[in-house]
């Protein structure tokens, strides 16, 4: 089986900026694993970092302490600290942070393994019924301060904690026609909000089809103040 | 609810530090070599370097705050930045950072990522130097402040309130500043009103008192017109109280009293938390 891309979209912020965007995703050309990433807007270059995490996520899926202090490593090679004006640098040392959702279809085609380190969310739908969300099943959990993914090696310690990994992984049985959902956090928080107790809300979710579609949703409500204001992400897998 | 506007270049907010330069911060600190003058102007000099941090992306340095210094001492109360800074009171972000007096290198040892060290050069930046002269002026200061923040307010209706940091180590000597105190904290955004943090520098011995909700605890007329005279917390400055180790409630307001070295360093960066950039 594989993940096909039947919906993708994100919004940013600030519409008239895209290129400030910080979310980030990929996929392998199998289309049997997918990554995405939110970078956080108060670090220094959140949006490649996110990049470098789904990039290389599609490519190793060994996601483990080791994966991540080897991202760490080609990304601080990726920047001459000598050149950078002292803000930079300051900025630089504070590092770049970004959650990390990743799926993956184990090779017995049913297991859809989702490892999530931060506030992006999962949502597993049949014959549009929500079977399962993930990480989160109510909205006040996105209320927390998301565990993020560093650049800077001592703040990617809670990695090395024992049974940090199966912690934040699970499995979920997926069938032929099932729809996966993932998202970052404000649509997440949207999602777990609006659209798990609402058939109407499931049904446009459901009917998204191009980009301006879910654009014109998010700002309808950004403005009402039901979706917080952030880089908006949402992408529709259908298991087939 | 108010204290909730996101912060974005279209809306930045606004940090005014108002410093205390009569002649007794030229005091030491208790239990230090320096002055108070010259901590403060330390503790200064690294805010704003961690707010330029803050704003300071790999694609150059977005302006998503205005930060300005009114000093007063011997020379009245007076804009105490200089050079491109010193033609208006509040600058963006993005100009602070490209202007400070001058930037210092030091060298110091870094983790090579191989299991060992090198030496690396970094750089610090210097806005703002101690002065310690005259009276207290701090009625004249408040006014001054009231001025600018008048104006910034009637231009950035949609942004996160402005917030007053005031650092003082003495009475005020051109009046009472009470009445002063409370018109600056009229002044409001769409989002609240304006914060005003007092600040108390210690040169003497004794607990300092962090965040009172109270009068009673403070032991003079002049600690408890300082109390008066500071907004209460909005709930996020609460918070970041709390994750400091002090005791505070809703009832909080934003002073210090008889503050030494670590709750100068708290207060500066307590009173520059705003709600979220984007």
């Amino acid at each position: 089986m594989r993940l096909r891309i039947d919906f993708a979209a994100s919004i940013p912020k600030d519409v008239a900026s895209p290129e400030l965007n910080e979310d980030a995703w990929a996929h392998n050309e199998e289309l049997t694993c997918i990554a995405l990433s939110d970078g956080a807007s108060e670090s220094f270059d959140s949006r490649t970092w996110a990049n470098s995490l789904v990039s290389k996520y599609v490519f190793d899926q060994r996601f483990k302490a080791a994966w991540v202090e080897e991202a760490v490593r080609e990304y601080a090679q990726s920047i001459d600290f000598d050149n950078l004006g002292w803000a930079a640098q300051r900025a630089f040392e504070r590092g770049s942070f970004a959650t990390f959702l990743g799926l993956k279809l184990a090779e017995n085609g049913t297991d859809l393994d989702i490892l999530c380190v931060g506030d992006s969310l999962a949502m597993h739908v049949r014959r549009g019924a929500v079977l399962d969300t993930y990480p989160f099943q109510q909205p006040e959990e996105f209320d927390a301060h998301p565990t993020l993914i560093s650049t800077r090696r001592e703040a990617n310690q809670f990695l090395d904690e024992s049974g940090f990994f199966s912690k934040a992984s699970t499995t979920w049985t997926v069938a032929p026609g099932d729809v996966v959902y993932i998202a970052t956090d404000a649509v997440g928080h949207w999602l777990l909000t609006e659209a798990v107790t609402c058939a109407e809300t499931m049904e446009t979710l459901q009917g998204l089809n191009v980009e301006t579609e879910f654009q014109a949703l998010v700002l309808d409500l950004r403005n009402v103040h039901r979706m917080k204001l952030d880089d908006s992400t949402l992408i529709r897998l259908v298991v087939e | 609810m108010s204290y909730q506007a996101a912060i974005q270049r279209s809306a930045p907010t606004a940090f005014l530090f108002l410093v205390d330069q009569s002649g007794s911060m030229g005091d030491r600190m208790g239990g230090s070599e320096k002055t108070k003058a010259q901590f403060v102007a330390d503790v200064l000099n690294r805010t704003f370097m961690d707010l330029v941090t803050r704003c300071t992306k790999a694609d150059g340095v977005r302006d998503y705050f205005e930060i300005g210094v009114i000093g007063y001492g011997g020379a009245g109360a007076e804009n105490a930045l200089s050079g491109a800074l010193s033609s208006r009171v509040l600058n963006p972000i993005s100009a602070i950072e490209a202007n400070p007096l001058r930037i210092e290198d030091r060298k110091r040892r870094v983790d090579d990522g191989a299991g060992g060290l090198v030496e690396q050069s970094i750089k610090f930046p210097v806005w703002f130097e101690p002065r310690s002269n005259g009276g207290t002026p701090m009625c004249e200061a408040i006014r001054r402040a009231g001025e600018e923040l008048a104006v910034w307010c009637d231009a950035h209706p949609d942004s996160y309130p402005p917030a007053v940091l005031h650092v003082t180590d003495g009475e005020s000597t051109d009046g009472d500043p009470e009445q002063l105190a409370e018109a600056l904290r009229q002044f409001a955004t769409n989002d609240g009103n304006v914060l005003l943090l007092n600040l108390h520098v210690s040169a003497q011995a004794g607990n300092p008192i962090s965040f009172p909700a109270g009068e009673s605890a403070l032991p003079d007329q002049y600690a408890k017109l300082l109390f008066r005279m500071s907004s209460l917390l909005p709930s996020h400055l609460v918070d970041a109280v709390q994750q400091k180790g002090h005791r505070v409630s809703s009832e909080s307001r934003g002073y210090i009293f008889n503050a030494e070295a670590a709750e100068i360093v708290d207060f500066f960066d307590i009173g520059t938390r705003a709600s979220q950039l984007r």
